[in-house]
């Protein structure tokens, strides 16, 4: 209703001045004063270098760095902002992942300048002498460009179980009552329910570089402390059980690249170390 | 497939990679380091049903993506592409500290087996004795060089032993000892320590 309401007030709003100056007895200004629009002080151009990772999955050549040159005054100032106008304006066969632009998706998750990072928060070093160098996640199958399969990361997710597990009564139709949690049992889940899944720790682990299909990486890891430490779940044994063994958490060795990348300013490298004294105690930490 | 060219591939491998490359074990163009430390191949359990993981059929992944995944490229993860020498991943000082951790380990696996053979084989002190006398100028380097991996490896340990150890507190806390800044400060202290005692140990 408001929005039908829009139209008719911006009409009136600009007949509204010219009315006015027509009724001369109600001694307006002589002079309507319209909305002076100032003339938008144009940047000079910026150019800086972009050097982005392509691979073409139809094409029989070798993954190379393609050089493109942005400018960064007529731009956001995201990295996401420059893909996507080198997208828009240079080349449409540049495939990324991207979604929310606001870092909280994960899908836009790259190696930016050597670090993992999100592309929409991450903002481009504006030294035009400098050029950055984009790349896909590292150490992980390219499927085309910055588009890197990520299906066998879901599937150690799975497998770490992360829902909530309830001994007791597995009848569907009881009735449901409120699981109730203490202050102090919900702050020990800040720093963990917040990860995105977004995978820039896994990749940045060279732990995981060379075990990928067997050591379950940060992030999973993360997760998978997030549901041992959960006050609610009833299933806390066996979910330190199933991390018993010598890849899924052992291949940890506090390299700490994990805590360092995380673009939500997360600690995997913490929980993992939680993960580990609590599996030495029998009971979690 | 690109693959079955051989000739094609022969010219790849030498244009790009190099003998070491090709010695080490990466086949192909889409090697482009050498991954898993045995060439390009497909981790044995990735995407696939195994003790680790159910696989990736829930995901709906194609009945092929076996294929599919052997013909992918791996993205650049410790080197640059098509480099040996050209560090890709920008390593923080905490990632540079395990790696010193790890070749000075190494490095004193070595020293005291090669050190233990000549002890056990003919006379180490005598060996020792013979080192100084000959070249005198070479004791204060020597010295030098088997102290550091010494001092390093053991206080890398001890720093291991207390992340290890110590009482961590809620993940929202910033006090433990493995918050990044305490890591970075800590693997820069850890590098000058050693640095400076080792020193020390030469000189004496």
């Amino acid at each position: 209703m408001l929005t039908a309401a829009v139209p008719q007030l911006l009409r009136a709003a600009q007949v509204l001045p010219q009315a006015l100056s027509a009724v001369s007895f109600l001694h307006t200004t002589s002079e309507v004063s319209q909305p002076v629009a100032k003339a938008a002080e144009a940047k000079p151009a910026l150019f800086k270098e972009f050097q982005v990772y392509r691979w073409n999955p139809d094409a029989p050549e070798a993954p190379k760095y393609v050089s493109y040159k942005v400018d960064i005054n007529a731009c956001g100032p995201m990295m996401l902002d420059v893909l996507l106008k080198i997208k828009d304006e240079q080349d449409q066969t540049l495939a990324l992942r991207r979604s929310c632009r606001e870092g909280i998706c994960g899908s836009c998750a790259m190696n930016i300048d050597g670090q993992n990072n999100l592309a929409c928060l991450s903002k481009v070093n504006r030294d035009p002498a400098k050029a950055s160098r984009v790349a896909p996640l590292p150490h992980m199958f390219v499927v085309k460009d910055l588009v890197v399969d990520m299906s066998n990361f879901y599937s150690q997710y799975k497998s770490i179980k992360p829902y909530l597990q309830k001994k007791g009564s597995s009848d569907p139709n009881a009735p449901k009552k409120e699981i109730f949690q203490s202050k102090d049992s919900r702050a020990k889940l800040d720093g963990l329910y917040e990860c995105i899944l977004c995978a820039c720790c896994s990749t940045s682990c060279p732990s995981y570089w060379w075990n990928q299909d067997k050591y379950l990486g940060p992030a999973v890891l993360l997760q998978a402390y997030r549901w041992v430490i959960d006050s609610r779940d009833d299933f806390t044994a066996e979910r330190l059980a199933h991390l018993d063994d010598a890849y899924k958490l052992y291949r940890c060795k506090t390299i700490m690249n994990c805590s360092q990348t995380c673009p939500k300013g997360l600690n995997p490298g913490k929980a993992i170390a939680k993960i580990k004294q609590s599996l030495h105690k029998g009971s979690p930490v | 497939m690109l693959r079955s060219g051989k000739a094609l591939q022969l010219v790849a491998r030498h244009a790009q990679f190099g003998h070491f490359a090709e010695a080490l074990g990466s086949t192909g163009w889409n090697a482009s380091q050498t991954r898993g430390l045995g060439g390009d191949k497909v981790p044995e359990y990735w995407g696939k049903p195994s003790p680790y993981t159910e696989g990736t059929a829930f995901l709906g992944t194609p009945t092929n993506h076996d294929q599919l995944i052997n013909k992918r490229p791996l993205s650049p993860d410790v080197f640059e592409l098509g480099s040996m020498t050209q560090p890709h991943y920008k390593m923080p000082w905490g990632a540079l500290s395990s790696i010193a951790n790890r070749a000075t380990g190494a490095a004193l696996s070595a020293g005291f087996a090669a050190a233990g053979y000549i002890a056990l084989t003919g006379d180490l002190a005598g060996a020792l004795a013979s080192f100084k006398a000959n070249y005198p100028l070479l004791v204060f380097p020597t010295k030098l060089i088997i102290s550091f991996p010494l001092v390093y490896h053991y206080l890398g340990g001890m720093r291991h032993f207390m992340w290890d150890l110590h009482k961590i507190g809620n993940q929202a806390d910033k006090t433990s000892l493995l918050e990044t800044p305490r890591v970075e400060q800590s693997s820069q202290i850890l590098l000058g320590a050693s640095v400076a005692l080792s020193l020390l140990a030469a000189i004496l």
